[in-house]
């Protein structure tokens, strides 16, 4: 052990090392390393339904029983739109994508408990802020999932559908609800 | 994260000025290590040097911080005080640059039992960043490798033990580190298992791997390692090849037990006897296996007969008795201390 020499490499150094990093490639590689995460937690998600179904029953069960006991409010009381319906559905909208934002976490803490996320922190992530937005963007699909089953039952229900534009921008704000939440 | 391109760069333009591998190459230089959690010193000064394409040893009684200096050396921890390096890079300014050359495969197994092995494998490729056809080709690889084709499109919930160990290992293997860190990869697993496992280390070896391991199993290491290091109370207590380790004892070692459960007062009072004896140099009492004894000899062909016939003459009964050279687990018992009770005086 007399001389150390350095900087050195070793027979075939991985052959997957890239020499030079420009933006283009590290977008690139951000997105491949959160389309592998994100396609991870659909895996789980379709592999395990009953998460999907408790996911959409929850809702209407607001919807349904506890809509039910309002009902009888005084007219007036709860804006002026008049229709009961539609004020409860919009409320249950809101109500679904905070639930389901505030959890967006849980899988990375599972993770954690069981040792997974050390692997992925192990990984030459671009950057680890891809395992947050792969949650984001499965828990902004999985919202966004609920509110159209809402959506659909309330129209059921008697409130009438909402025309493209307003189904477009209902799914904006539940985006933007779902992410700024996500986020905290 | 630009420090990390240049140094790449630099890098790629040494190694063709300097091609043709270096035995005497360090891969990992590990100097003056601590790392405290709380009021515990996990690590208090661990400083051992790893060449390029050695098998490197990693043993100690639990809890001596061995995993705690893999995962600092991993990235994974923040060391308090100390020089790591990974080939002439540092761990704690340049970690993206480290992972890229490191595999660790944890203690535990670190999988998803929603997915199948597979699914796994190419999601792990996908954080590694490889190509397509690069993907394609390594999965099969590793797959191959690790005997585990058939069981490749199965979900890993139903893996057995041995397999889930295979499939983590598989994933440490996918990015073909330059560097392995297997934390105690044959631990609980069966005999075919860890036969597999070894031939796998040695073949990686061969093909210019440094593998860093640790592991309770002294024969594996002795079987295995190139050099070892032995670690108590998180300091480096003795370093050096398995053989010169055992030279360094000296003497023969020859086991005693005189009954399958010999009470403690009889195996004392059998050692006093014992000491008697001109070939006996010392006798140890060890509790932890029926306080059967542990005798160093000379290396005197008659030393066996010598002892039974005191037993003999003493009319004691004899369970087993065997004679062997040092082993590493004889090294390991005589700088830790462990596991050995001195008897009571």
């Amino acid at each position: 052990m007399t001389q150390i020499i350095r900087p050195t490499q070793s027979a075939s150094p991985a052959q997957f090392d890239y020499p030079d990093l420009s933006p283009s490639i590290k977008i690139l590689h951000f997105i491949q390393e959160t389309r592998a995460l994100t396609k991870r937690l659909f895996i789980q998600l379709i592999r395990r339904p009953s998460t999907l179904i408790a996911g959409l029953v929850q809702p209407l069960m607001w919807l349904v029983l506890f809509g039910a006991l309002f009902q009888n409010a005084p007219d007036g009381f709860m804006g002026t739109s008049g229709q009961y319906q539609k004020f409860l559905g919009a409320g249950v909208i809101v109500f679904t994508a905070f639930g389901g934002a505030l959890n967006a976490g849980l899988p990375v803490m599972f993770d954690r408990e069981f040792g997974f996320l050390n692997r992925l922190l192990m990984a030459p992530l671009v950057s680890r802020s891809s395992i947050v937005v792969a949650s984001a963007i499965f828990i902004m699909s999985l919202s966004l999932l609920q509110t159209l089953v809402i959506v659909g039952t309330i129209a059921i229900l008697g409130a009438g559908l909402p025309n493209i534009l307003g189904i477009l921008l209902i799914m904006a704000i539940v985006m933007v609800l779902v992410l700024a939440v996500t986020s905290l | 994260m630009s420090i990390a391109i240049d140094n790449r760069h630099n890098e790629i333009q040494a190694k063709t000025s300097d091609n043709g591998a270096n035995s005497n190459e360090i891969a990992i230089v590990i100097q003056n290590l601590k790392k405290r959690y709380g009021t515990v010193d996990a690590v208090k000064n661990v400083s051992l040097e790893v060449r390029s394409g050695e098998i490197f040893g990693l043993l100690g009684p639990n809890g001596t911080g061995k995993t705690t200096t893999l995962r600092c050396l991993c990235t994974l921890v923040q060391p308090d005080e100390g020089l790591l390096e990974v080939y002439g890079i540092s761990v704690t300014q340049n970690p993206a640059a480290v992972r890229q050359r490191l595999g660790y495969v944890a203690q535990e197994v670190a999988l998803d039992k929603m997915m199948t092995g597979r699914e796994l494998l190419e999601m792990h490729s996908d954080l590694y960043h490889l190509s397509k056809a690069q993907r394609t080709d390594r999965i099969q690889s590793v797959l191959t490798t690790l005997d585990l084709m058939e069981y490749a499109d199965r979900l890993i919930g139903t893996y057995s033990g041995g397999l889930k160990k295979r499939l983590d290992l598989a994933a440490g293997l996918l990015h073909n580190p330059q560097i392995l860190v297997l934390d105690e990869p044959t631990a609980g697993l069966d005999i075919e298992s860890r036969q597999i496992m070894w031939t796998l280390i040695r073949e990686l070896q061969q093909s210019g791997t440094t593998i860093l391991i640790t592991s309770h199993y002294l024969e594996e290491i002795d079987a295995l390692a190139d050099r070892v290091a032995i670690l108590d109370r998180g300091t480096v207590i003795a370093l050096g090849s398995p053989q010169d380790l055992k030279k360094s004892i000296g003497g023969d070692r020859v086991t005693l037990r005189i009954r399958e459960f010999t009470p403690l007062s009889e195996a004392t009072e059998v050692r006093e006897h014992l000491l008697k004896l001109d070939v006996v140099k010392s006798v140890t009492l060890n509790e932890f296996q029926g306080n059967s004894l542990n005798l160093v000899v000379e290396a005197q062909s008659d030393v066996l007969a010598q002892i039974e016939s005191k037993l003999n003459s003493l009319n004691l009964p004899l369970f087993g008795i065997s004679r062997s050279q040092p082993s590493l687990e004889d090294v390991y018992l005589a700088v830790t201390g462990k596991c050995i009770t001195e008897p009571l005086n």
